[in-house]
C-alpha cells in the first residue's frame, strides 16, 4: 500500500510539513533517590523526536497522506492513507491514520501543543513512573490501520462533525491482562485477533456565538471498543467527553475519560483477590494557555491519572486504588519563526509513592 | 530533600546552568529576530481581508499555530487546494464558503509578502 501511496504522491500537487522537537526533562526532586525508576529508560534524559510530512492533491476529491515518526521507539508511519471527499459532509479515509479519540488526538504532533508534555492520560514516554502503571488511558499517538468515515454538517449557527471508524485495535498480553503499547507498534502491523476495533466521535461546535470576544465553543464524545488479546476473549473499552472553548486569545480544554480493561479469570496472575474482571482507568485534563506580546505564550494545565483494580504480580503497585494528580505551569518562547523554545514545571502528586518535581525544557522546530 | 538530575547533569548547578542556557538562548534569538512570527498586524489590510484574517485566525488556531500557514511557502494559486486539505481532518468544521475566504486571504497575505521581499532585494541591490 505504501508504494501505491508513493506513487501517487508523486503524480501530484505535492506540499511537505515536519517538526523537530528536543526535549530534556530535570528532575528537580527525587525522595526515592532512583531517577532511572521514576523517569523511566525514555526520559531519563535528552529525548528527541521529529515528524515528516507529505501531502499530495491526486484529483478535485482524492488526497494523499503520509507522515514519519522518529521518536524513542524509533521510525514509525504514524500516517499513510488516502481520503476520499464523496460529497462534502462525506468522506472516506482508508489506510493507516490517527484514530479519532478526544480532542487531543489532532494536536498530538509538538508543534501544535504549548506544553513539553501531553496531558496525562495520553501521556507516553514522559509520564513519570509508567512502568508501574503501564501508562495511562491512551497514549497518543495512537496510529491505526482501518477506514474512517467522517464529515460535518454546519448551519447558521451550529455545526455537527462525525466520525465513525474500524481498526485494527490495540494489542495486549492476556497472561497480565493488559494493553501492551509497545506490542501495538513495533510488531507486525497488522491485527492480532482478526477482529477490528470500532469506534465514533461526535462533535458540537458553535463557531459563531453571540459575544465577539467569545470565539468557539465545542463539546465532544468519543468510545472506541475492541479485543487487545490474540483469541478475542478480553476486551476493552473506552468513552470520553472533551470542551473546548476560545476568549480572546486565551484557549481552556479540558477532557475526561476512562478505559475498562477485561482481565482473565486468573488469580495467580494477580496480587490481589479479584473482585471484578476488569481494571478501570480514569483520567482528566484542563489547560488554559494563550499568548501574551507577541512572542510569549503562557500556559497552565492540571491533570489526573486513577487505575483502580486488581495489579499485576509483574507491577509493583501496591494498591489497587492508585492515583496521580499533576500541576504544570510554562512559559514559551517564539525568538524566530519556525523556533519555539517550551519552559515548564510539573509537581507530580503519587498517593502510592513520595511526590517529584519535573523541569523541562524543549525546542521545537517547525518548517 | 535530596536534589538530582537526570541525564549526564549531575548537580544543582549543572541544572541551573542548563535552564540559564536555555533562558540564554532564547533571549539571544529573541533580540536577534524581526518581525512577529505568531500573527500579523492586518490594521493596513482592506476591510474585506480583516474579516478574512479574523475568520482565519479563528478556524485555524483549533488544531495549530498561525504561524505554519503564515510563514508557509504555498506557491501562487496553491492556497486553496492547502486549505481544502485541511478542511478535511474530521471536526476541523472550515465549510466549503469559509474555504474559500480564508484561502483568499493567504494568497493576499502571500502576495503581500513576496512583494515586501521583493522591495527589500531592491532596496538592498548596489
Amino acid at each position: 500500500m505504501n508504494g501505491a501511496l508513493l506513487a501517487l504522491i508523486f503524480m501530484a500537487d505535492v506540499n511537505f510539513a515536519g517538526s523537530i522537537f528536543v526535549n530534556q526533562p530535570t528532575l528537580v526532586s527525587d525522595p526515592t533517590d532512583d531517577a532511572r525508576e521514576l523517569l523511566g529508560d525514555t526520559s531519563y534524559g535528552l529525548n528527541a523526536e521529529a515528524n515528516f510530512k507529505v501531502v499530495a492533491e491526486v484529483q478535485e476529491h482524492v488526497s494523499a497522506s503520509a507522515k514519519v515518526c522518529y521518536g524513542c521507539h524509533g521510525f514509525m508511519a504514524d500516517m499513510a492513507y488516502v481520503d476520499w471527499t464523496v460529497v462534502e459532509p462525506f468522506n472516506v479515509r482508508v489506510g493507516r491514520f490517527p484514530v479519532p479519540f478526544g480532542e487531543f488526538y489532532l494536536r498530538h504532533d509538538p508543534a501544535n501543543h504549548r506544553t513539553t508534555t501531553k496531558p496525562l492520560p495520553y501521556e507516553m514516554g514522559r509520564m513519570l513512573r509508567r512502568n508501574q502503571y503501564n501508562l495511562a488511558v491512551l497514549p497518543e499517538p495512537y496510529p491505526d490501520n482501518g477506514v474512517e468515515f467522517f464529515g460535518t454538517v454546519s448551519t447558521e449557527r451550529a455545526e455537527v462533525s462525525y466520525s465513525a471508524y474500524a481498526v485494527a485495535g490495540l494489542k495486549g498480553d492476556a497472561s497480565i491482562g493488559d494493553l501492551d503499547f509497545i506490542r501495538s507498534r513495533s510488531e507486525y502491523v497488522a491485527d492480532n485477533n482478526r477482529t477490528p476495533a470500532v469506534g465514533g466521535r461526535l462533535t458540537l461546535a458553535f463557531p459563531n456565538l453571540p459575544v465577539p470576544s467569545w470565539r468557539w465553543f465545542a463539546l465532544g464524545a468519543s468510545a472506541m471498543w475492541g479485543h487487545y488479546d490474540d483469541d478475542a476473549a478480553l476486551s476493552y473499552f473506552l468513552g470520553g467527553l472533551d470542551l473546548y472553548t476560545r476568549v480572546q486569545k486565551v484557549n481552556l480544554r479540558g477532557e475526561v475519560m476512562f478505559r475498562r480493561t477485561e482481565i482473565p479469570d486468573r488469580p495467580e496472575a494477580f496480587r490481589h483477590v479479584l473482585r471484578d474482571l476488569f481494571v478501570q482507568r480514569d483520567g482528566f485534563y484542563a489547560e488554559l494557555d494563550g499568548p501574551v506580546l507577541d512572542r510569549f505564550e503562557w500556559l497552565v494545565r492540571f491533570d489526573g491519572f486513577r487505575r483502580d483494580g486488581a495489579v499485576p504480580t509483574v507491577s509493583s503497585l501496591d494498591s489497587t486504588d492508585s492515583r496521580i494528580l499533576r500541576y504544570t505551569g510554562g512559559i514559551n518562547v517564539i525568538p524566530l519563526t519556525g523556533i519555539k523554545l517550551k519552559l515548564s514545571y510539573e509537581y507530580w502528586h503519587f498517593t502510592d509513592f513520595p511526590a517529584a518535581q519535573v523541569v523541562h525544557t524543549g525546542l521545537v522546530g517547525t518548517f | 530533600m535530596t536534589l538530582s538530575i537526570s541525564s549526564r547533569l549531575s548537580t544543582p548547578g549543572a541544572c541551573l546552568a542548563g535552564l540559564a542556557l536555555a533562558f540564554a538562548l532564547g533571549g539571544s534569538l529573541f533580540l536577534a529576530c524581526g518581525s512577529a512570527p505568531n500573527s500579523i498586524d492586518v490594521r493596513g489590510y482592506p476591510p474585506d481581508m480583516q474579516a478574512r484574517y479574523d475568520l482565519f485566525e479563528k478556524r485555524c488556531t483549533r488544531c495549530h499555530e498561525l504561524e505554519r500557514p503564515l510563514n508557509a511557502r504555498i506557491g501562487a494559486g496553491g492556497w486553496s487546494k492547502y486549505v481544502r486539505r485541511m478542511a478535511r481532518h474530521p471536526a476541523a468544521g472550515i465549510s466549503v464558503e469559509e474555504q474559500r475566504e480564508i484561502a483568499i486571504f493567504l494568497e493576499f497575505h502571500a502576495e503581500r509578502r513576496r512583494d515586501a521581499q521583493r522591495q527589500a532585494l531592491e532596496g538592498g541591490a548596489p
